[in-house]
This record gives structure tokens, C-alpha cells and sequence, in this order.
């Protein structure tokens, strides 16, 4: 299943033939699975704080995408957003490194990066990164991003400024957020990058 | 640098995961015949309209995996001692507990050679190099040139990313797509103003960045991310004249990881080099996907 699945997230990029390194196979859920994945609640009346707190408080979405290519991409971006080395070599391979699978903490990278961080550029420095790196990465894969108010937004998503969420409140949260980008289009507006 | 890795050391980091500072030229030492050309180094020659600083990955070489190998190797050894001594020290503390009949203590994990990480090897290939150390300062003209002696081999452009003795590392991953090129020993290689000129950066939506800062010099240097692409210039400085130069030869360069946890990015599409389809890195020259990291 797990080639299958490769296979189709290949041939939804016509004309375009994979050249170089291996990447992850993307962990595949059964429609139990992704039916026991509780779907947060979206909807709510925008108050002007709301609206002005997008920037902080939203989710994505993308339409024809399915809960495992969501998993995949919001993995995906967590990793980079938090520095966790993600991506496998290409040719060479570097024993006990690349050994990360998707949804999964796997090797802690930047390890410089983040204690310096962590001792010096301060928390909310590293919140405002993560919100930044959420947003791009999961733009430059299509996805298009929805306002939501703080407390709807604290039900499926977390903070991260120094240290790392645990990794099975992040993995559940991972979770829900796959299940809302592959979910139903949203009825209001998107908003920008 | 020199502070990055005491603060490094003070955090009990190892040194080689910071990034290594650019061996930067001199333009009066180049006039004045102190620095010559070394056959068997490689040098990199680039310049933009102001302060430029970034990093650059060498993709590991032979040399570098077999340091990467052993180093890690070592790093193992000791794990395994350091675990030795521990479950030692805990079979007699389960003991005195058993005899007290409390619950013994969690008992150590032993290290696992297949998962044993002593983090990134690009991490230890990595080139920083600005803001300061210019080799011209034309503000007049708007036009600062930056030179460095490095170790032939590939280098890829990893982003605007700095070492800051007061912040940590700050700056833009271009870790989701990039370019790269090959620095041959005993020639300059002349990359221009290509890496902040030519990038359709108009054509690049991004959420707003924080602003890049260095608190280098007298009053701090911020580093600028172009928002717009620009003639690219190949110019070289006057006093390079009798150093061989080649112009860099670009080419795409996949997804890396964010291995000092700054804000990412991609470089934005290069016509003829790089384009994207969505987050996929495809070389425009060839139509082909490029596999991520080396």
C-alpha cells in the first residue's frame, strides 16, 4: 500500500521524472484510522480581535488532497519549522542521521541552532519563527491558509518557543491538522501567505 | 566566529557543529602581493549592493564522510562506557531497593548503534561568511565584494543565515530549494551578484520575515532578503585582475534541513536553473525532480 501510495503522489506531477535521493514513503492510515482522528471544530463568528490575531491563529487547507498527503506535508513542515533533521541523504549514507520517518520525532538536528536559540534569541522569538515557517512551507505546497479564533486554534494546535513539545501531543495534533487540510473546503475566506 | 564557539563550548555544544568562518581576502593584502594564490585552494568571489553575509554547505566529500565515521564511531564508544558505568551503578541500586523492597530505579537505555546521532555532517562542511570582512566597501557605488579561500569541492547556497554572538543564529533557510556550484582548487569562482540578483523574488509570496541582524561593527549590519530580482553582474574587482576567474555554473539543489533552527524559505525560481512545481524542486534544465539533501 505504502508503494502505491508513493506511486500515486508521483503521478500527480505529470512530465516530471524523480532524479536523485530517496524520500520517505508516506505513512498510509486506513479509513478507520483517519475516521478516529476527532475533526476540530472551524466554525465561529469573527470578532475584530479574531481578525487581528490571523497571523497567529489560523489553519490551512488544500482541496483534492487526502488525509495521508496532509500528514505527510504538515510532518513535513513541522520538522523544518522546529529544526528536526527530516530530509534522507541522497547517495552517500550517513549511519544513525537520516533516519527520520514521517509523523515521527526522529534524530534531533540543530542541535547548536536550538540551544542557542533557546538560550539567547528567547521564546516568543522562536513562536514568531515557527508561525513564519508553518506558513511558508505550507504555502509553497499549495495549501491556503483560514483565519480561526485562539481558543478553536488551541484545540488542535501548540506553541513552540523554547524546548519541544512532547512528542505525542504533537503527533495528535499533527494529526487533527492533516484531518482539517484534507477535510471539507472551508466556507469563509482565505487569507494571505 | 571566535565567539560562536566559545558560547558554543560554554553550552557544552560541540564545536564542530558550528559553522566554520570563511577564510576572507584582504584587498590591500591581494595589492600588495601578502596574499597570493594557493593552487590548492578554491575561492569564491560574490558581491551585492550591501552588507552581504549567508552560509554556505560543501557537500561532504570522502575526507568528510570518513572524519563523519569516525567521529562517530568515537562519540559511540563512550556512549557505550558512559552506559556501562551507569547500568553498573544501577544493578546496585535495584539491589539495596529489591532488599527495601521499594521499586527499583528506571534502568538506563543502551545506546543503539543504528539510530546513534552525533547530528548533521552538513553542519560540520558549513561556510559562513559576512557581513563583515568585505573585500571592497564601495558605499559610494552601493557595491560590497566578498572573497574567501574554501576548500574545492560543491557548494551549496543555504541562505542568509548568520551567526550572531548576542542572538544565536538568525537569518532565512533557503531549505526548501536552492542552487549549487563547483568551486575548483587554484581559480576564483566568480558568483557574482547571481545569488540575490537573479531569483524571480517578485514572483515569491512569503509570510513576513523577521528582520536579519547582525550585531557585528560599530552599530549592527542588517542583512537585506531581495524582494525583487535584478540584473545579475559578473564584474570582477581591479585587483583580481591577474587571478584566474571563472563564472559560476548554477544548478538546482534540493530540500535540506533546517539545521540551525532559523526561519526557511526557498530561493525564489531562476529561469534556466530552478523552478518549483508546488514544493517540488525541479531543474529547469533537465525537467527533472531533485531529490533532497545531497
Amino acid at each position: 500500500m505504502r508503494l502505491i501510495c508513493a506511486a500515486s503522489m508521483l503521478l500527480a506531477v505529470p512530465g516530471v521524472a524523480m532524479a536523485a535521493g530517496p524520500e520517505a514513503a508516506p505513512r498510509h492510515f486506513t479509513e478507520s484510522e483517519v475516521a478516529a482522528v476527532e475533526m476540530p471544530k472551524l466554525a465561529f463568528t469573527p470578532t475584530a480581535e479574531d481578525i487581528g490575531t490571523y497571523d497567529k491563529y489560523y489553519y490551512f487547507h488544500r482541496e483534492g488532497t487526502s488525509f495521508d498527503e496532509a500528514f505527510a506535508d504538515v510532518s513535513e513542515c513541522d520538522a523544518l519549522a522546529s529544526g528536526i533533521s527530516y530530509y534522507r541523504g541522497g547517495n552517500e549514507p550517513y549511519p544513525g542521521y537520516y533516519a527520520t520517518q514521517y509523523g515521527m520525532g526522529g534524530v534531533i538536528g540543530g542541535v547548536i541552532g536550538e540551544a542557542l536559540a533557546d538560550a539567547i534569541f528567547g521564546s516568543s522569538e522562536r513562536r514568531k519563527v515557527r508561525r513564519i515557517n508553518m506558513r511558508n512551507c505550507m504555502g509553497f505546497k499549495g495549501y491556503q491558509r483560514y483565519g480561526l479564533s485562539k481558543d478553536l486554534w488551541q484545540a488542535f494546535n501548540f506553541e513552540e518557543g523554547n524546548g519541544r513539545e512532547d512528542e505525542a501531543t504533537r503527533n495528535a495534533a499533527l494529526m487533527k491538522q492533516a484531518r482539517v487540510a484534507s477535510g471539507d473546503k472551508p466556507k469563509q475566506a482565505a487569507i494571505e501567505l | 566566529m571566535r565567539a560562536a564557539l566559545i558560547l558554543a563550548a560554554l553550552l557544552g555544544v560541540s564545536a564542530a557543529a558550528a559553522a566554520a568562518p570563511a577564510d576572507s581576502l584582504d584587498e590591500k593584502k591581494v595589492m600588495s602581493g601578502k596574499t597570493v594564490l594557493d593552487p590548492a585552494s578554491g575561492y569564491i568571489l560574490l558581491h551585492g549592493p550591501g552588507r552581504q553575509g549567508g552560509t554556505f554547505i560543501r557537500v561532504p566529500d570522502a575526507e568528510d564522510l570518513e572524519a563523519f565515521r569516525k567521529e562517530r564511531a568515537e562519540a559511540f564508544a563512550k556512549a557505550e562506557k558512559r552506559y556501562q558505568k551507569k547500568l553498573t551503578s544501577w544493578e546496585g541500586e535495584a539491589k539495596l531497593a529489591a532488599a527495601q523492597k521499594k521499586a527499583p530505579p528506571a534502568k538506563p537505555v543502551a545506546p543503539d548503534e543504528a539510530s546513534f546521532s552525533i547530528g548533521d555532517i552538513e553542519a560540520r562542511t558549513a561556510l559562513q561568511f559576512g557581513p563583515d570582512f568585505a573585500y571592497i566597501k564601495d558605499k559610494a557605488n552601493e557595491r560590497y565584494s566578498y572573497v574567501m579561500a574554501v576548500k574545492p569541492g560543491t557548494y551549496i547556497w543555504y541562505g542568509p543565515v548568520l551567526f550572531d554572538p548576542g542572538q544565536g543564529f538568525v537569518g532565512l533557510c533557503y531549505c526548501m530549494g536552492s542552487v549549487r556550484f563547483e568551486v575548483k582548487p587554484g581559480v576564483v569562482t566568480n558568483v557574482g551578484n547571481f545569488l540575490t540578483a537573479a531569483p524571480l523574488a517578485e514572483q515569491q509570496k512569503s509570510a513576513p520575515l523577521l528582520d536579519i541582524r547582525h550585531n557585528g561593527g560599530w552599530a549592527g549590519f542588517k542583512v537585506e532578503v531581495p524582494t525583487a530580482s535584478v540584473p545579475v553582474d559578473y564584474g570582477v574587482p581591479a585587483s583580481l585582475d591577474k587571478w584566474p576567474v571563472e563564472q559560476a555554473v548554477f544548478t538546482a539543489s534540493g530540500k535540506f534541513n533546517n539545521i540551525y533552527g532559523v526561519m526557511i524559505s526557498r530561493l525564489p525560481p531562476v529561469p534556466g536553473v530552478l523552478v518549483y512545481d508546488r514544493d517540488r524542486v525541479i531543474d529547469a534544465k533537465t525537467g527533472a525532480a531533485v531529490g533532497s539533501g545531497f
